[in-house]
This record gives C-alpha cells, structure tokens and sequence, in this order.
C-alpha cells in the first residue's frame, strides 16, 4: 500500500462515521490534512514517506471511531451517570416481578407438562417482558431530548427540599383506617349486603369456598389484625419510628406473600367468575404491595437516618 | 490510604496534566486566528511557541468551533492541494476576550496560591 492509500482508507473509515451532510467535506479537508502531517513527518526525519509511516500517523490521530466522535457535534445525554446504576436497577427489577408473577402461574398449568409450559412461557410472556427495559430506554430518550432541546435555566433553581419527617398526619391516617375498615367490611360483607338489597342470586357471587375461611380467610384475619395493631400502635404515638417501620416492611413481605399464594392457590369464591376476578384484582394488589415495599426498602438504603448512620460509623 | 479510595496509580498523573492541557486549548488555537490559518499550519504556528496540540485534537476542534459559530472558514486552492482555512467570527471574537480574561485571572490567582503554598517559584514582589 502506498502512504497515500492508507489515508485514503483511513479518512474513508472516518467519512462514513459521521453525519451525510458533512462527511464530504471533512473527509476531503482531513485527507489533505494527514496528507501534509505525512510530508511534515518525512521532511523532518529526512527520509521518503511510506505505508508504515503513514499508518504510525494514522494510528495516532485516533481510532476511527474516535476521531468521527471527535468531529460530531456534542449530541445529547439519554441516560445522566447519575441515573445509569437505579436505571439499570429499575430495568432489571421491572423484568424479574413480571417473571416472579407469570412464571409460576404458567407452570401451574395442568394437563401441561412442565418443560413445554416453561418453553411456552419463555416464548409469549418470558421474552415479552422485555417490553420494560424497551419502554425504559424510549422514555429516557424522550426525556433526554426534552433536556437537550429545552435545557434547564443556567441559574439553579435548586430549593431545599423538606425532609422526609417521622410524624404522621393524624386527621389523614383517621380517615384512611375509617376507609380501610369500610374496605375491609365491604369485602366480609359482600354477601349479606347483596342478599339485602339485592338479589340471592347475586348474593351467590359473592360466596366464600368453605374450605377457604379456615386457612385463607384466617390468615388474611391474621394479615389484617397486625396491620390494625401497627396502625394504632403508630396512630398513638403521632409517628414512625425504626422498630415500625421494620414491622411495617416485614407485615408488607408477608402480604405479598400471602396474596401472591391466594392469587396461584386456592379458590376463594364458590363462584368462578368471581374467583377468577377476584384472583386477577388480588394479583395487582400483590405487585402493588411489592412495590410498595420495594420503595419503602429502597428509601431506606439511599436516606439512612442521619442519627442512625452517625451511630454506625462511631462504633467502628 | 483513606478507605475508600483507590491506589494511586502513574498513568493518573498523565491524565491530569492533560486535563490541565485541554482547558487551555481553545485558548491557545483561538489567539492564532486572527488571521486566515488552516489546521497544519495553525497547528505548526502553536508548536513553534511551545504549545503542541496532537492533530487528532485540533483539527476536529477547528469543525466544532465552526460548527459553534466561533469561526468562520472557507475553501482556498493555493499553492498545493485545496485547504480549509478559518479565522475569528465577530462571536469568536468577544468569545477570546472574555478568556483572556478568565485566564489571566486565573493565572494570577493560581500564581499566588502556588507561591503562598511555599513550594513554588516565588513570586516577585509588587514594587509598589
């Protein structure tokens, strides 16, 4: 190859890294560039330009792909630094609840044998799940246009934010244990309230499997009896604090547990319709209650306690 | 070693020099464009001052001020193959006043702390 023809190929690897508009221009005003660099170099060690010299200045300036970075214009961030670790965090978590709830429901399947269910599963809901770190990277480039295109104002417009306080409203945790124990009765009730008002064969519905209540419906009285204790517990003291928070997580595992079990496990409802509805209701609660619990986890890892983190490290 | 900190490495020192470098590149390729010069030649004109800019660095910088409207450039054929030559847009212009300024600042500025710091060059006493 001659010193020239390495130029050429390496401006041509450049060229067509970079935008059409210009890639004409650059690539002829680069070549011309290296072309004088390469006499530059000869004329200084007094000695004609060849292939291996010409590849020692290329090899220089920059990989190709380097350097057509070097001559884009700065585009625009999709994903800040800041933000990659609890983006990739919230991709991957997002992809692991869909396969916690759908993988054990699809291996459930009678009649089915296990592997082809999984293969099956693999295949529809398995890969489909990856709609979400899809969806992810197509919000992200969104935002990130949105920032490139409309930045912030130069001056910042950061105000101290009110920090995350132990107290509890207490007008507002009244009103919400009234709403849960309306909550709570209008699923208890259900039944005798239709046969009143309406009609038996609506009542009907809405009757509980009696092989249900005794383990089922105990657990969920049991459930539903440490949140009442909890609730009053910190509605007494006016607010959180370490050891109710801890309880308040671990009564959230043990939901989610429950409800994941009563959503793949037993009939509820004598009723199949309702079952059915009933299960598909119980299983968005449970992916709420995870998630719940999840931010309650997450908030506690990334905000320790000022007083708590102060303690930790004086031990050590 | 504070906990949680990373071995000091040698080839960090390098990066911090160039880093150190870099800012003052713009600078640099910025005062010899008053004129028309295009990148060999201006690249020619700041290492015989002393300031050596790797060509893999200022000749896509020269794009990218242009692209910035901070230069202005055009095609000229004269004698040998045709080059791209630029010089100071009216914006690049105010632009370089404004870091000469900064850097002369900051020259000043980081003199004294250097001098104060006590193993430095000196700095000479003001007359006055």
């Amino acid at each position: 190859m001659t010193p020239d023809n390495v130029i050429d190929a390496y401006v041509s690897d450049v060229a067509r890294r970079l935008p059409r508009a210009k890639r004409n221009d650059v690539a002829l005003e680069l070549q011309a560039l290296l072309r004088e660099e390469l006499q530059g170099k000869a004329v200084m060690r007094d000695v004609a330009a060849d292939e291996a010299m010409a590849l020692e200045l290329v090899r220089a300036f920059g990989s190709p792909e380097d350097v057509a970075d070097r001559y884009r214009p700065a585009g625009f961030v999709i994903i800040p630094a800041t933000r990659s670790h609890q983006f990739v965090m919230m991709a991957l978590v997002g992809v692991l609840l869909q396969w916690l709830i759908t993988l054990p429901a699809a291996l459930q399947q009678a009649d089915v044998h296990p592997l082809v269910a999984l293969g099956s599963w693999w295949l529809t809901l398995g890969l489909g799940a990856l709609w979400w770190p899809g969806f992810m990277v197509m919000a992200a480039v969104v935002a990130g246009w949105v920032r490139h295109r409309w930045p912030p104002a130069e001056v910042s417009t950061w105000r101290p934010r009110r920090q995350g306080s132990d107290d509890i409203n207490r007008p507002l945790w009244a009103v919400g244990g009234v709403a849960a124990a309306v909550g709570i009765a209008a699923v208890v009730g259900a039944r005798w309230a239709f046969e009143h008002w309406l009609s038996r064969q609506v009542a009907d519905a809405f009757t509980f499997d009696p092989a249900f209540l005794p383990v089922g419906g105990a657990l969920v009285v049991l459930l539903w009896s440490g949140n009442a204790a909890l609730f009053a517990i910190v509605f007494i003291e006016g607010r959180w604090r370490a050891l109710t928070r801890k309880l308040d997580m671990a009564l959230g595992s043990l939901w989610f547990m429950a409800l994941t079990w009563l959503t793949l496990g037993p009939r509820i409802y004598l009723s199949d319709t309702t079952d059915q509805a009933a299960k598909g209701w119980l299983s968005l609660v449970s992916l709420l209650v995870l998630i719940d619990v999840g931010l309650k986890v997450w908030r506690l890892l990334q905000h320790p306690r000022p007083a708590d983190t102060l303690a930790a490290i004086a031990k050590h | 070693m504070v906990l949680g900190m990373p071995p000091h490495a040698p080839q960090q020192d390098d990066k911090l020099e160039q880093e150190l470098r870099r800012g003052v590149i713009v600078l640099a390729a910025l005062s010899q464009l008053n004129g028309w010069q295009y990148g060999y030649s201006l690249r020619q004109s700041l290492a015989a001052r002393g300031m050596e800019i790797e060509e893999g660095t200022l000749y896509p910088l020269l794009r990218r001020l242009e692209s910035q409207e901070l230069l202005v450039s055009e095609w000229r054929i004269e004698d040998g193959p045709p080059r791209r030559y630029y010089k100071l847009s009216p914006a690049g212009r105010a632009l370089y006043g404004r870091l000469v300024g900064s850097w002369t600042g900051l020259v000043d500025t980081v003199a004294g702390l250097i001098a104060d710091d006590g193993t430095g060059p000196k700095r000479k006493k003001d007359k006055s």
